[in-house]
């Protein structure tokens, strides 16, 4: 049995598995078991056996690992009991020990094979690529603004800055002291809008960002404005790019 | 002269990445809906059949949007020479696809399913607006429910959550019934004796 299973497993790590049920899978397939019908004494040795040759398992991750070893453990033993006569003969099926994991089990892999079609989805929408909406020339502003935004879209434009700032992060960097403060950026932002009367996008103002907390202060220097009522936050579709305005600019009032 | 259907096209050029719906574009050409869909379809078609065009229509959840066939994904890739975009590890897939088949649904039963906490991907899959927020449940403590999000179709390449194929079903290996169960376990028994 040692020998049996030490041959199957040397490459098995704890990162490879998103938990027990994962890894309880993987050696049920491994074994080339039906999952209806699990070898419960096999499958619980090589269980085991992987456990401790991942004895440095961390103690939060491995309490999980440990508490289905014993499952599979109560299990063995039930089988090994002589089972109970039972008078009505109907029930030998619910009697069988292995029945809720073998839900769990089926439950799971279910969603573990849909999420495999789910990334086949993803490769193939990643194969169709669009342009940017085409910049609205000098002179004219975009027709179909409606006034209107939630906090919830500001948050979501702004996280999708922050998703944009961690993708470009170089892999090395020097740490410098970055001082910018929200009235700079204030300035900043006022100094852009006199710049750009039409309006600028929410964006723009993030490009060439590295430091956070530029990113940050920014932000704040913006939601600072809108308090003052100087600024105007517009957007015109609901996944549309959000737009800047001077509060009382002619751009704005239609 | 225009025609009708060169208005839409334009108009969906323009448009880039943010796309259009039905009721934008209803309203700024002024053409009934039920017009604009058939147009669509025609102008799909004809991207379809032509071998030499390179666009193609793409219809997620409300929006359309003109994109370059899948065809020539390699060619494009070698113009923007810059690694592929990040794609979901396979826990957050794991946990998405939970929420996709069972929407709306709490944590703790995405948690039961998964035997693993799944508090941080659902972090992250909010962050990236694939999931949100579908009210909380008249329970104790008011678990939030999540739900999958519009962007999620879009990402995914779907028009409707229906659109997702079917959940796979998992059937015993050799359809065996329950009456051989006894000659199973007793096999099993003397498999483990063996083992021991």
């Amino acid at each position: 049995m040692e020998n049996d299973t030490s041959g199957k497993l040397p490459n098995v790590k704890i990162n490879d598995f998103e938990g027990p049920l994962d890894l309880l899978l993987h050696l049920i397939k491994q074994a080339k078991m039906d999952i209806y019908d699990i070898q419960i004494s096999k499958i619980t040795a090589q269980y085991l056996a992987y456990l401790h040759i991942n004895q440095q398992l961390k103690l939060d991750i491995a309490g999980k690992y440990l508490i289905m070893a014993a499952t599979l453990m109560r299990i063995k033993s039930k089988l090994l009991l002589p089972s109970e006569p039972s008078i009505d003969e109907e029930t030998t099926e619910e009697d069988d020990p292995r029945l809720d994991l073998v839900t769990q089990l089926v439950e799971y892999q279910k969603y573990q094979e849909a999420a495999q079609n789910l990334q086949i989805q993803e490769t193939n929408r990643q194969q169709a690529y669009t342009r940017e909406e085409a910049a609205v020339p000098d002179g004219m502003q975009l027709a179909h603004l409606a006034p209107g935004l939630t906090i919830e879209t500001l948050k979501q434009a702004f996280e999708q800055v922050l998703i944009k700032q961690d993708q470009s992060q170089p892999i090395y960097r020097t740490i410098t002291d970055d001082p910018v403060s929200v009235t700079e950026q204030i300035q900043m932002i006022k100094n852009s809008l006199i710049q750009h009367p039409q309006g600028m996008t929410f964006n723009s103002l993030f490009t060439d960002t590295i430091s956070s907390t530029k990113i940050v202060v920014t932000f704040m220097a913006m939601l600072e404005l809108v308090k003052k009522q100087q600024i105007d936050f517009q957007q015109s579709t609901r996944l549309g790019a959000i737009k800047l305005f001077n509060s009382g600019d002619e751009a704005n009032d239609q | 002269m225009t025609s009708n259907i060169q208005k839409i096209e334009a108009l969906l050029f323009v448009s880039g990445e943010d796309g259009l719906s039905l009721n934008d574009l209803s309203e700024m050409t002024g053409f009934m809906k039920p017009a604009i869909t058939a147009m669509l379809d025609k102008l799909s078609r004809k991207y379809q059949m032509d071998s030499d065009s390179s666009l193609s229509v793409l219809h997620f959840g409300e929006t359309f949007r003109l994109a370059t066939k899948s065809e020539v994904a390699d060619v494009i890739k070698n113009y923007f020479d810059a690694p592929q975009l990040t794609k979901l590890s396979p826990a957050s897939l794991e946990v998405l696809a939970i929420i996709a088949y069972k929407q709306p649904i709490t944590r703790l039963e995405i948690d039961e399913i998964r035997g693993v906490q799944s508090g941080t991907m659902l972090q992250k899959l909010t962050i990236r607006d694939l999931i949100g927020e579908a009210g909380r449940l008249e329970e104790p403590g008011r678990p939030i429910l999540y739900k999958t999000t519009n962007y999620f179709l879009d990402y995914f390449g779907l028009k409707t959550i229906d659109q997702l194929p079917a959940l796979p079903n998992i059937q015993p290996d050799n359809s065996s019934s329950s009456k051989d169960l006894y000659l199973k376990q007793f096999n099993e028994k003397l498999h483990e004796n063996e083992d021991e």
